[in-house]
């Protein structure tokens, strides 16, 4: 579905968007999707990663604890 | 009096009566006002400390255009983009992003993205136009988006990729520094973050900078809300990415290599100290600040303070220890032989830094020798400018003999034979009366306590909020 970019404007608008700043964040928009998706994903990796370490040292204090 | 900055937005304006700073809302701005109030955003915006607060106001109202007046919370001072650190500057452009993500979230958005609707309440960032929120409406792209770019990514990118103190060109640039010029400074620096919203933004406003010319109508892609949200969520990233390499400055380092023994420290603290209870000052101005030091303790002393140096390495030290510590300083950086001035059309938008705030005090210490030796400014004209932008003054005394002044010499002929301290006396009496003078201890300066005779208090201070 296309609009006409004047359609798409509110006539309250005071400032000017500039017809390119418009055209780019539709082409960003779905690259930035795709950004949050990794980031997302980055995050969790690295959450898991940290909770094995956290796991893994307080295994290990657990093991001297016993000792 | 209207505000003489406050007319872009045909919303409503600022004014002042009675020393009472007051908002107009227009009728045309009634439905988004009401929302923002009734949605809840208002009271979000307030509790995360972005958002300045405001009490509805019974006002007689004469203009037809007119819905409501508002009185705003007041800002202590009011500070440019151009003479904020870099932190405080990014902290400006993230309070920005997030008002604008949590609007959506309300059904609103962020209509403009100006750097100059944020001001600072110590070091934290707030915005300062309640006019700045429309409905979100499905599909559309934000409006200020090349605002924001202009405003705020170029100027972060510039100042950690190139240098830091490109922040100066906003003072060139009132609208935001244009991209096309911002491209040209990056060449290949900045990221994944300066090729989308630098780069190919300032090709594609290029491409379609003469759209007006032509007849037909352009078509465009509408964005969805999830695509939407996603570009807040991608500038705020991008913005938290921007980190200002560590790079050394003339006075970043200064207390670890100043010529002061602790003993003279302590000794100066002291006298700042007691001096500062005598005179309890609202407000102090702290030029040549470095990082603070001297600052904290007019701040301790209750006063609000504003603290400058020509440094944006030290403003931002300054501003990260304010950030943490929380005292109600604002570090801000300023050229002090060549400060802020008025700008914008008219020379009336934004007011130069003497007609922003009048100071009850302003310190000036280990400074007189910077201006006189080094920017070959006589002492009379050091004493008169004061005089008239102050109260009191705390002024040091660095004598010729003092090392740092004989640094100063080394490399250039002494051409000053005023500079002693007979001449500073003098020049400085004719504008000030002294009301005490202490020598600190372990150095040979002589710091100073003097009242201006020359100062006339003014009512009528730009307001720009």
């Amino acid at each position: 579905m296309i609009f006409h970019l004047d359609l798409l404007l509110s006539p309250r608008n005071y400032l000017d968007p500039g017809t390119g700043s418009m055209l780019l964040q539709v082409i960003i928009a779905a690259l930035a999707v795709i950004g949050g998706f990794l980031f997302m994903i980055r995050e969790k990796v690295k959450k898991l990663f940290s909770k094995k370490k956290m796991d893994e040292i307080h295994g290990e204090d657990a093991k001297s604890e016993e000792k | 009096m209207r505000d003489s900055g406050s007319f872009r937005d045909p919303s409503g304006f600022i004014f002042l009566e009675k020393n009472i700073l007051y908002r107009q809302i227009n009728l045309t701005y009634q439905k988004q006002y009401d929302h923002l109030m009734k949605s809840g955003l208002y009271e979000a915006l307030v509790r995360d400390g972005i958002f300045i607060s405001h009490t509805e106001v019974s006002y007689p109202l004469n203009d037809p255009a007119a819905w409501c007046v508002i009185q705003p919370q007041r800002i202590p001072l009011i500070s440019y983009p151009y003479e904020w650190s870099f932190g405080a500057y990014k902290d400006a452009a993230l309070a920005t992003l997030k008002i604008h993500r949590k609007a959506v979230d309300f059904g609103m958005v962020l209509k403009d993205a100006s750097a100059y609707n944020i001001q600072f309440v110590q070091c934290s960032p707030k915005l300062i136009d309640t006019l700045s929120f429309d409905f979100y409406e499905e599909g559309q792209p934000w409006i200020a988006y090349g605002q924001f770019c202009r405003h705020f990514l170029a100027p972060l990118l510039l100042m950690a990729n190139i240098d830091v103190r490109l922040s100066q060109l906003m003072r060139i640039y009132i609208d935001g520094i244009p991209l096309d010029l911002a491209s040209k400074l990056l060449k290949r620096k900045g990221g994944i973050t300066a090729l989308q919203h630098i780069h190919w933004h300032a090709k594609l406003s290029e491409k379609h900078a003469d759209d007006g010319k032509k007849q037909e109508i352009k078509r465009i892609q509408p964005i969805k809300k999830s695509g939407f949200i996603a570009i807040i969520d991608g500038l705020i990233r991008a913005v938290e990415g921007i980190r200002l390499k560590n790079i050394r400055t003339e006075w970043g380092d200064y207390y670890s290599e100043t010529n002061y023994s602790q003993e003279a420290s302590k000794r100066k603290e002291e006298i700042l100290a007691s001096w500062m209870k005598k005179i309890e000052p609202q407000t102090v101005w702290d030029f040549g600040a470095n990082d603070g030091r001297y600052s904290r303790i007019a701040a301790d002393s209750g006063a609000q303070v504003t603290a400058f140096d020509i440094d944006p390495i030290a403003v931002e030290r300054n501003y990260q220890q304010g950030k943490k510590t929380k005292t109600d300083i604002l570090p801000l950086v300023l050229d002090l032989t060549n400060p802020s001035p008025a700008i914008g059309f008219a020379n009336q938008e934004r007011s130069s830094i003497e007609h922003r705030q009048q100071p009850d005090c302003i310190m000036a210490l280990a400074l007189v020798h910077h201006l006189a030796i080094s920017n070959n400014l006589p002492f009379s004209m050091i004493s008169e400018w004061l005089s008239r932008i102050c109260k009191h003054l705390i002024i040091e005394f660095v004598p010729k003999e003092d090392s740092q002044v004989q640094t100063l010499l080394r490399t250039r002929k002494d051409i000053f034979d005023q500079y002693t301290l007979e001449g500073f006396k003098t020049a400085f009496e004719n504008n000030f009366s002294f009301i005490a003078a202490e020598p600190i201890t372990g150095s040979d300066r002589i710091l100073f306590l003097c009242h201006s005779k020359q100062f006339i208090h003014s009512e009528n201070l730009q307001l720009d909020q």
